[in-house]
C-alpha cells in the first residue's frame, strides 16, 4: 500500500530533475563507480574559472545606470530588433535634454512605480484604486489646444497612446513630477528666473495635485465638466491659444509642410525643420501608397461626423521621420487630402501614426480593457475630452497590418512646450496657474465614466482623498519632487549608458530580424544619430 | 578574469570531463540492477506486476517497422547499464546513466557503424478552468473566469549510445499578457521549451548543452508534485527560469547520496536573446544523507546562481537551500531562495519562501497545501506577498489527475499599489496527464 500512492515512478516525467537522470538509486540498491578524485578536482577547478571569468561580475557600471539601460531597452527590444536606426534616434533625441528624456520613460518610471522606488507606489490616498479612465502619460507637453467642429480651441489631452484603465494616482503622480520637472528646467536663458522657478518647484507641484483633488470634490458633487476654450490670465496657455488662433488663421502647416506647383499643392520632401536634420520627409513605399486608400476609407468610418469621401481624396503622401519622443521609431506619415474643395487652398493634412500597446500598471483579470488598440484609443478619447467632437477628424484605422491613429495635422493644434517657460511665462505664479490648470484638467478626464453606462468614478477619487486635499497635495508634491530630481539624475545616467552601450543601449541588430523589404522601405532613412 | 579567460576555462572544463577515463573503463563495475531489485526511486515497479500507467511496449511484439532489438528481455524503460560507450551495434544502446523512462519508447535499428537509437517520448498536460474573484476596497468585487491550458509540453527525447539528445516545445500564448498584438490574435503557439544535447560519459557524468533545464525549479516542482496547481512561487514572481541557454554538467555522488551540478546560461531565460555579455553561472548541490533507510526520500538541496540580466548587466544573483522530503504517500518541503537583484534593479533584494506539502491518505486521494511568501523588497521592510492554496485531488487513472483548489493571494499595502489586482481569491480546478 505505501508504493501505491506518489512514487517516483507516477510522478511526470517532465516535472522530474536532470539529477534524477543521474541518481539511478535513492535507496542505495545500486553503487556507481566513484569519481575520480583528479576528475573532481579538474571539474571544481573549472568551475571556478568558469564563475569568475564569465559571470561578467567587475564591470565598470553603477546599478542604477544599468537599471536604467537594462529597462529602456527591454520595453523597446520589438522595436530596437526591427527598426534600430529609428530607435537610436529616439534615444539621441532622449539624450538631448532631460525633458525630453521624461517623455521616453514612461517605461522607466513605470518599473519604479512596480519596485516602490523611493515610496513611488507608497499612498495614504490608495495607490491601487480606484481605477479611472487613466491617460497614462499625463504629463505637460501631452496636451494642447484641439479645434472643435465648432471652430473653437480647447485645451485637452493630445497623446494616448498609452491611455488605458488604471489607477487615479498614476497620473496625478506623472503630472505633478512633470510639473516639478518643469519648473527645474525652466528659464533655461535666465539664471535667475531658474533659481526662482527650482525653488519653487514643489509649490508648482503641489498646486497641480490640490487643483486635482479639489476639482474632483467639486465634480462629485455634481458640477459640470468644465471645458478650457480662453487661457484666462495664465501667460502660458495665453501663448498657446494665441500661437493656436496665429497657426488657425495662417494654415501654417500648408506653409510649413506643403509647396504648391502648377496650382497644385504636395508635401514637401527632405528636411523640415532646418535645425533638425531629423525632421524629414521622404516618398512613401510603394505598398504603403497602396494601403491609403483603404486606410482612409476605414478610418472615414470611425469619425463621428465623417465628412464625405470626396474631403478625403489623396493628393499626396509622406513618411514623416524625426517626429516625437517615444512615439519616434513608430510609422508616422502625412497625407494630403483634397479637403471640403478642389482648392488647393483648403487641403487638409492627416498624420497617420502606428500606435501600440499602452503600458499599464495592470489590474484584475482579464487585464484587458479594450478589444483592439484602435478602440483603446477611439474610446478613451472620447471619453476624455470635453465633449467627444473635441477632435472632429480624430479617428483610427489600419495600415500594411499597423493598427493606426489619424488626426488632422494643423498649424491651428499645439502643444504646450516646456521650452517656452521663460519670461512671463517662467515665472513660479505663472508656473503654478499652469500646474492648477493641468490638474483641474486631469481630474475632469479621470471624473469620466470608464464606459458608457458606468457611474462616474469621482466619488470613489474623493473618498480615496479624503477630506484633507492638502495633506494628498502635500504628499503628491513630495514625491513628485523626489521624481524630478530622480529624472534629472538618470539623464545623465541614460547618457552615460548611451556612451558605454550604444546607440540601442547594447542590443546589438540582427539579421534575422530585419523586415521585409516593403517594412524595410519605411523604416529606413534617418541619418545616424551623432556620438 | 576577463573573457580572455573564457577559453582556458573552457578547455579546463573539458579536461575534466576527458580526465577521468578510468571511471569509463570498467563496464563491469557497472551493477545490473536485476528486474526484481530494481531501486525503488526507478520509475518502473517489478516487471510482473508493472502498473498501468506504466506503459511498456512488449519486446517480443514490436510494430513490425520498428525493429526491437533481440538482446533485452528487460522493459524498454528498465535502465540497461550494460551497453559501454563503443559496444558491439546493434545492443540496446542505452547510454549508461541515462535514465529510464516511463513513458513508450522506441528502438530503432540504424546503420552498423551506429548504435541503437531510442527515442522516448513525454507529455504533460495541464486543462484547468479558474475562477478568480479580485478584492476591491471601493469598486465593486470584481470576478472573471476562464478555462485554460497553464501547461502543455511535449518532449522527445533521444539516445544514442553515450549521446543524447532532447527536444521539448511548449504550448504559449502569442502575446504578453495585457498585449493586444499576437499571432493570427493571441493564438496559442508552439516555442522550444528544451533543445539540448548532451554526453553520458559515464554513470557518473553527465553533460548538456542547448537550451538546459535549470537547477533549482526542476528540483523544487519534482519534490512539490504541485505544478498542476501553477509553477513554483520562484517562477511566478520572475526569479528564477526553469530553463535557459547554455550548457551544464553534473556528477553523481555514488550509493545514491545526491549529485552536483554547475551549469552556465545566457541568463536571460529560454524566452529571451542574450543581452550583455556576462553568463550567469548556477551550481547546485543535492544531498540525501541516508539513501538507503527509512529516511531515503529526504533530500538536502542548496543552489547559488552569480547572474546578471540586461544589457545593463544588472546583478541577479540568487541562493536557494531547500528541504524536501520525495516519499510515496507524503511529498513537499520547503525552499528559501535570496536573489540580489530583480528586475533588471541590481540593489533591490527580494526572497521567496516557499512550503508544500502533498499526501495521500488513501490511495488515489490527494490532499495538498502550498504557501508562499515573496518579500519583494527585503531592505525596504513591508513589502510582500502571501499566497496560500488547499487542494484536493484524485488520480482518477494514472497518469491522470485531478485537482480541486482554492487560493488566496493577499499583497501588503505596496505590494498592492504595484500590482494592482493582487489581491483575489481563486477557485481552480485543473486535469493534469503527463509521463
Amino acid at each position: 500500500m505505501f508504493g501505491l500512492a506518489t512514487s517516483r515512478a507516477q510522478l511526470p516525467l517532465l516535472c522530474r530533475t536532470s539529477f534524477d537522470r543521474l541518481r539511478p538509486s535513492l535507496r542505495g540498491a545500486a553503487t556507481l563507480p566513484a569519481p575520480g578524485r583528479r576528475s573532481l578536482w579538474a571539474l571544481a577547478f573549472a568551475t571556478a574559472l568558469l564563475a569568475g571569468g564569465i559571470s561578467g561580475c567587475g564591470e565598470a557600471r553603477d546599478a542604477r545606470t544599468g537599471e536604467v539601460a537594462s529597462v529602456l531597452a527591454r520595453a523597446d527590444m520589438p522595436l530596437i530588433r526591427t527598426r534600430p536606426e529609428l530607435v537610436a534616434g529616439k534615444y539621441a533625441v532622449m539624450a538631448e535634454d532631460a525633458y525630453s528624456f521624461f517623455r521616453g520613460t514612461v517605461p522607466l518610471a513605470l518599473h519604479d512605480w512596480q519596485a516602490n522606488r523611493d515610496g513611488a507606489a507608497e499612498s495614504a490616498f490608495g495607490a491601487d484604486e480606484p481605477l479611472v479612465l487613466s491617460l497614462g502619460d499625463a504629463h505637460i507637453e501631452n496636451f494642447g489646444t484641439l479645434r472643435a467642429e465648432d471652430g473653437t480651441f480647447g485645451l485637452e489631452p493630445n497623446d494616448f497612446d498609452s491611455a488605458d484603465r488604471g489607477p487615479y494616482l498614476w497620473d496625478v503622480r506623472r503630472l505633478v513630477a512633470a510639473a516639478a520637472l518643469a519648473a527645474r528646467l525652466s528659464n533655461d536663458d535666465d539664471e535667475t528666473a531658474h533659481d526662482a522657478a527650482s525653488a519653487a518647484a514643489r509649490d508648482i507641484a503641489f498646486a497641480a495635485a490640490r487643483s486635482y483633488a479639489e476639482t474632483m470634490a467639486s465634480l462629485a458633487e455634481g458640477a459640470p465638466r468644465h471645458r478650457s476654450s480662453e487661457p484666462g490670465t495664465s501667460p502660458v496657455l495665453t501663448d498657446l491659444f494665441e500661437r493656436s488662433a496665429k497657426g488657425s488663421d495662417t494654415r501654417s502647416e500648408l506653409v510649413d509642410l506643403t509647396t504648391t506647383a502648377s496650382g497644385s499643392r504636395l508635401l514637401r520632401r527632405g528636411i523640415v525643420d532646418p535645425t533638425d536634420p531629423r525632421s524629414q520627409l521622404k516618398d512613401l513605399p510603394e505598398a504603403c501608397l497602396h494601403a491609403l486608400p483603404a486606410a482612409l476609407s476605414a478610418y472615414r468610418a470611425t469619425l463621428i461626423a465623417p465628412p464625405p469621401p470626396s474631403f478625403f481624396q489623396i493628393e499626396d503622401a509622406a513618411r514623416e521621420l524625426g517626429s516625437g519622443v517615444a512615439s519616434f521609431p513608430r510609422v508616422r506619415v502625412l497625407v494630403l487630402v483634397r479637403g471640403p474643395t478642389a482648392s488647393p487652398d483648403d487641403d487638409v493634412i492627416l498624420e497617420i501614426k502606428e500606435i501600440g500597446d499602452a503600458l499599464g500598471l495592470g489590474h484584475a483579470p482579464p487585464d484587458v480593457s479594450f478589444d483592439s488598440l484602435q478602440s483603446r484609443v477611439l474610446h478613451t478619447t472620447r471619453s476624455a475630452w470635453a465633449t467627444p467632437s473635441a477632435a472632429p477628424l480624430w479617428g483610427t484605422s489600419e495600415m500594411l497590418g499597423f493598427p493606426v491613429q489619424v488626426r488632422l495635422r494643423s498649424g491651428g493644434q499645439k502643444t504646450l512646450r516646456v521650452s517656452r517657460l521663460h519670461g512671463k511665462r517662467g515665472t513660479p505664479e505663472a508656473l503654478t496657474d499652469l500646474a492648477a490648470h493641468l490638474g483641474a484638467l486631469l481630474a475632469r478626464v479621470h471624473a469620466s465614466p470608464i464606459f458608457e453606462g458606468d457611474p462616474s468614478p469621482a466619488p470613489d477619487v474623493v473618498a480615496a482623498i479624503g477630506g484633507d486635499s492638502g495633506a494628498f497635495a502635500a504628499e503628491q508634491a513630495d514625491l513628485g519632487v523626489a521624481a524630478a530630481e530622480r529624472v534629472l539624475a538618470d539623464h545623465q545616467r541614460f547618457r552615460a549608458a548611451l556612451a558605454d552601450l550604444g546607440p540601442t543601449l547594447g542590443v546589438v541588430p540582427d539579421e534575422a530580424d530585419a523586415p521585409s523589404p516593403e517594412l524595410a522601405a519605411l523604416y529606413s532613412g534617418l541619418p545616424a544619430p551623432e556620438r | 578574469m576577463r573573457p580572455r579567460l573564457v577559453p582556458l576555462a573552457l578547455c579546463a572544463l573539458i579536461a575534466c570531463a576527458a580526465g577521468q577515463s578510468r571511471a569509463d573503463e570498467p563496464a563491469a563495475n557497472v551493477p545490473v540492477p536485476s528486474a526484481p531489485s530494481a531501486p525503488a526511486n526507478v520509475p518502473v515497479p517489478s516487471a510482473p506486476s508493472a502498473p498501468a500507467n506504466v506503459p511498456v511496449p512488449p519486446a517480443p511484439s514490436g510494430p513490425a517497422n520498428v525493429p526491437v532489438p533481440s538482446a533485452p528481455s528487460a522493459p524498454a524503460n528498465v535502465p540497461v547499464p550494460a551497453a559501454a560507450p563503443g559496444s558491439a551495434p546493434g545492443t540496446p544502446a542505452l547510454a549508461p546513466g541515462e535514465p529510464p523512462l516511463a513513458g513508450p519508447s522506441v528502438r530503432l535499428a540504424l546503420p552498423s557503424w551506429m548504435p541503437d537509437v531510442r527515442v522516448e517520448p513525454g507529455l504533460d498536460l495541464v486543462a484547468a478552468y479558474a475562477f478568480r474573484g479580485t478584492v476591491s476596497k471601493t469598486g465593486p468585487f470584481q470576478w472573471f473566469h476562464s478555462f485554460e491550458v497553464p501547461r502543455a509540453i511535449g518532449i522527445v527525447r533521444v539516445a544514442a549510445g553515450p549521446a543524447v539528445a532532447a527536444l521539448g516545445v511548449e504550448g504559449v500564448y502569442s502575446s504578453s499578457e495585457g498585449a493586444l498584438v499576437g499571432v493570427a490574435g493571441d493564438s496559442f503557439v508552439v516555442r522550444i521549451r528544451e533543445a539540448r544535447v548532451g554526453y553520458r560519459l559515464s554513470d557518473w557524468l553527465a553533460v548538456d548543452a542547448g537550451i538546459v533545464p535549470t537547477l533549482v525549479i526542476p528540483v523544487i516542482d519534482a519534490a512539490f508534485g504541485l505544478r498542476a496547481l501553477g509553477a513554483a512561487a520562484i517562477e511566478q514572481r520572475g526569479i528564477a527560469t526553469p530553463a535557459d541557454l547554455g550548457l551544464s554538467a553534473r556528477v553523481t555522488f555514488p550509493r545514491g547520496y545526491g549529485s552536483v551540478a554547475v551549469s552556465a546560461y545566457n541568463g536571460e531565460g529560454y524566452t529571451n536573446r542574450e543581452l550583455n555579455r556576462g553568463k550567469n553561472i548556477e551550481l547546485a548541490a543535492l544531498f540525501h544523507p541516508a539513501p538507503g533507510g527509512s529516511f531515503a526520500p529526504l533530500g538536502l538541496f542548496a543552489a547559488y546562481q552569480n547572474g546578471s540580466s540586461g544589457t545593463g548587466l544588472s546583478r541577479a544573483d540568487r541562493v536557494t537551500a531547500a528541504l524536501l522530503w520525495e516519499g510515496d504517500r507524503l511529498r513537499g518541503g520547503a525552499a528559501f531562495t535570496y536573489a540580489f537583484g530583480v528586475a533588471d534593479e541590481g540593489r533591490r533584494e527580494a526572497a521567496v519562501v516557499e512550503a508544500s506539502l502533498r499526501g495521500e491518505p488513501v490511495p488515489r486521494l490527494i490532499l495538498a497545501a502550498r504557501f508562499s511568501a515573496y518579500l519583494r523588497d527585503v531592505l525596504a521592510g513591508d513589502d510582500h506577498v502571501l499566497s496560500v492554496t488547499g487542494a484536493l485531488g484524485f488520480r482518477i487513472a494514472p497518469p491522470f489527475e485531478v485537482f480541486l483548489a482554492l487560493g488566496r493571494s493577499m499583497p501588503g499595502p505596496v505590494a498592492l499599489a504595484s500590482q494592482p489586482g493582487s489581491d483575489f481569491w481563486e477557485g481552480r480546478t485543473a486535469a493534469r496527464f503527463a509521463f
